[in-house]
């Protein structure tokens, strides 16, 4: 019974990514009528060779680390506040507010923050001008562009952070609580030694959950500057993207996109053993 | 001599948010100091509120909280000289055993010297040196309670609150938990506050047992006196098992008759009885067979239950319709080697001393025959 299902997963699993190797192994442009040609690790070849790898690496990476500690810092924070005045009224609905960014689809996120980016009419342009500070050139400026989708990316994902590490302080029991309130721990102390350590394992998975979707995210980016100005945002997947949709190099992305998940893959799987190391995750805690 | 209780309740209600009865009304008590006092009762009857009260973890609604002579009822819980070990331990799970045991030392900038003298003094006297390295994870159930009660005790607090802590350990271990309480409690010489389901527990362990019912204290008392003497038609039916027999009786001069029967009296009644209506309180076990052509109450043996060193009868009475309450039987404890046939009938007998007496009306003690009933 149990191992048709496996084999089916397996199967579901497998098929697209078997696809997507054996595309990697061919010439094939979507605009020329000649029939794919065999060129073996050709592909792989000039991917890496080629100094827009090299870029898309390095954007990615800044792109991933910043969104990622951002998303953390604030979703920790704000959930530890939250679950502290949790006795307050209002605070169901606070947190209810504070969800509704999950729900707006990626690409509807990343307009809406065009309209407010814009530079002469956009509403942070106009508070920023209404200080009597120079208009930023959000989207358009190469030293900030990114931030600025680290910014729409922090928008929308905090709250992912925020709710699950709330759900985790709730679900600890309040004796744990009681008992430090005994041993005469203020509120700081709470946060640090009952709270976060309870929570820990919790904050690793929704980590590793942000982690691998940053290195995958494109939407927002596509949608707001296309990788520009210049390279300022050019990530890997919008790499993948521009070879794809743009170019329609189908064994150049096809390559890329077999480097990217062997990327993830190996990142995720070193952090994941990095972490059942320290005893974070797996095994039951007393 | 003359040392203030430790902890005095004046009046004490507690009604939760949004609740409609209170869960507590009007609880006064007094603790002595170095008692072991135990809060028993059903499930719900408010033992924990009782003691969350005294721990500051809840407001009371109505009334005081005195603790060494001090009213602490606004204070929060680390104002008050309380130590408490919950029913689930509630250690931290991140830190070692000796760290659990010193984080509140620590939080009260204890000087780190004093901390280590006084946390080998703890270890030693729970038998967990040996512990002090591990996490909680790799404890089992009892050195966790151990570890539990190491944390209370090192602050050396005037008044240990213990919610059920025996509660999560299996039948061995409570056996040998509870022993160990008591070899604490006789060690250390401090005052106990200790709530559980457990009977047995309560009546070995205290020095003052506390029963509660509906949020109202019903007595309180030493145990032996709560057990002979009990306050109450409620009192008389919790405590004690098998439950205590109520019978409905009349007292007339030559002794008690069954209520609702024409027939004369069965029982000797106790002296000073006030003639008229009155219910008598049977333990099973003072309940004899009678010789042959003696009165006594008569009943048919409807169940014999063995249990090795005593027999149960469980018994109709024969021609007394108003003597129990509906759906009840009479149960008798007779020695192992009395087996009479189910079916069989049967006299029995008590002596007059061996009756608590109730009002019928209100349920409350009569205070009658010698030993007075020990009020709340
Ligand atoms: N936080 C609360 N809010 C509202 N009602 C409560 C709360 N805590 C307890 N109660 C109610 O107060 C009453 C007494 O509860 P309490 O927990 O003190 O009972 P208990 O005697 O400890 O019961 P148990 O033996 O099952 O632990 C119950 O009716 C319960 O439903
Ligand atoms: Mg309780």
């Amino acid at each position: 019974m149990l191992y048709p299902v496996v084999a089916l997963l397996a199967l579901l699993v497998a098929v697209p990514v078997i696809h997507v190797v054996v595309a990697s192994l061919y010439r094939r442009n979507l605009f020329q009528v000649r029939p794919p040609r065999w060129v073996g690790l050709e592909n792989y070849y000039y991917l890496v060779t080629s100094a827009k790898f090299e870029v898309a690496i390095l954007r990615s990476m800044s792109f991933t680390v910043t969104a990622l500690a951002v998303e953390l810092a604030l979703g920790i924070a704000l959930a530890v506040w939250v679950h502290r005045m949790r006795r307050l009224p209002g605070m169901g609905l606070l947190r209810t507010v504070l969800a509704m960014p999950i729900l707006v689809a990626p690409v509807v996120a990343a307009v809406m923050w065009r309209f407010m980016f814009q530079p002469d009419f956009g509403i942070l342009n106009h508070f920023i001008t209404g200080l009597g500070l120079p208009p930023v050139g959000w989207l358009s400026s190469p030293s900030i562009a990114l931030l600025a989708i680290v910014l729409i990316d922090v928008w929308q994902w905090t709250p992912l952070v925020f709710l699950t590490v709330l759900a985790g302080l709730h679900a600890i029991p309040p004796q744990y609580f009681e008992a430090a309130e005994l041993d005469a721990a203020g509120p700081w102390k709470q946060t640090l030694h009952v709270a976060l350590p309870q929570v820990r394992r919790v904050i690793v998975i929704v980590a590793l959950l942000r982690l691998i979707d940053l290195l995958r995210a494109f939407e927002i980016i596509v949608a707001t500057t296309q990788g520009g100005p210049g390279d300022a945002s050019y990530t890997f997947p919008v790499m993948i993207w521009e070879t794809a949709f743009v170019a329609f190099e189908i064994g150049d992305a096809a390559a890329a996109s077999v480097v990217l998940l062997v990327l993830v893959s190996v990142i995720v799987t070193l952090l994941v053993r990095a972490i059942a190391r320290q005893g974070v995750v797996g095994r039951g805690q007393g | 001599m003359a040392e203030a209780a430790p902890v005095v309740l004046e009046g004490v209600g507690k009604t939760y948010q949004g609740a409609d009865r209170p869960s507590l009304a009007g609880v006064s008590l007094a603790i002595a100091p170095g008692a072991f006092f135990s809060i028993l009762g059903p499930s719900g009857c408010g033992k924990t509120t009782l003691l969350r009260i005294i721990a500051g973890f809840e407001m009371p609604t109505e009334g005081r909280v005195l603790i060494d002579g001090r009213d602490v009822t606004g204070l929060p819980p680390r104002a008050r000289d309380i130590a408490m070990v919950f029913q689930d331990y509630a250690l931290y799970p991140h830190m070692t055993a000796a760290d659990n045991i010193t984080f509140g030392l620590r939080n009260r900038r204890v000087p780190r010297r004093e901390i280590a003298v006084r946390l080998e003094a703890t270890a030693a006297t729970l038998g967990i040196t040996h512990l002090l390295g591990k996490r909680p994870d790799r404890l089992s159930g009892g050195e966790r309670q151990r570890v539990a009660l190491g944390r209370a005790i090192v602050r050396r607090p005037r008044v240990f609150l213990l919610d059920e802590p025996l509660s999560n350990l299996d039948l061995k271990l409570r056996e040998t938990m509870r022993i160990e309480l008591g070899r604490l409690h006789r060690e250390l010489g401090v005052t106990m506050v200790f709530v559980t389901h457990d009977q047995a527990e309560a009546m070995t362990l205290s020095t003052t047992l506390a029963v509660l019912d509906g949020g109202r204290l019903q007595q309180a008392g030493p145990p032996d006196t709560v057990y002979a003497r009990p306050a109450n038609r409620f009192v008389a039916r919790f405590i004690g098992s098998p439950s205590m027999n109520l019978l409905a009786m009349v007292a007339g001069p030559d002794g008690l008759a069954a209520a609702g029967a024409p027939a004369a009296a069965v029982l000797a009644a106790p002296a000073g009885l006030v003639p008229g209506p009155v219910e008598v309180g049977i333990r099973p076990h003072h309940l004899r067979p009678a010789g042959p052509g003696t009165r006594g109450l008569a009943v048919r043996v409807e169940l014999v239950e063995h249990l090795g060193r005593s027999n149960f009868l469980v018994c109709t009475p024969v021609d007394a319709p108003g003597l129990l309450a509906a759906g009840r039987a009479l149960v008798a404890e007779v020695a192992a080697d009395v087996a009479p046939e189910p079916g069989s009938a049967l006299v029995l007998d008590a002596a007059p001393r061996d009756m608590a007496l109730f009002d019928p009306a209100s349920g409350q003690a009569i205070a009658a025959v010698g030993a007075a009933g020990e009020g709340a």
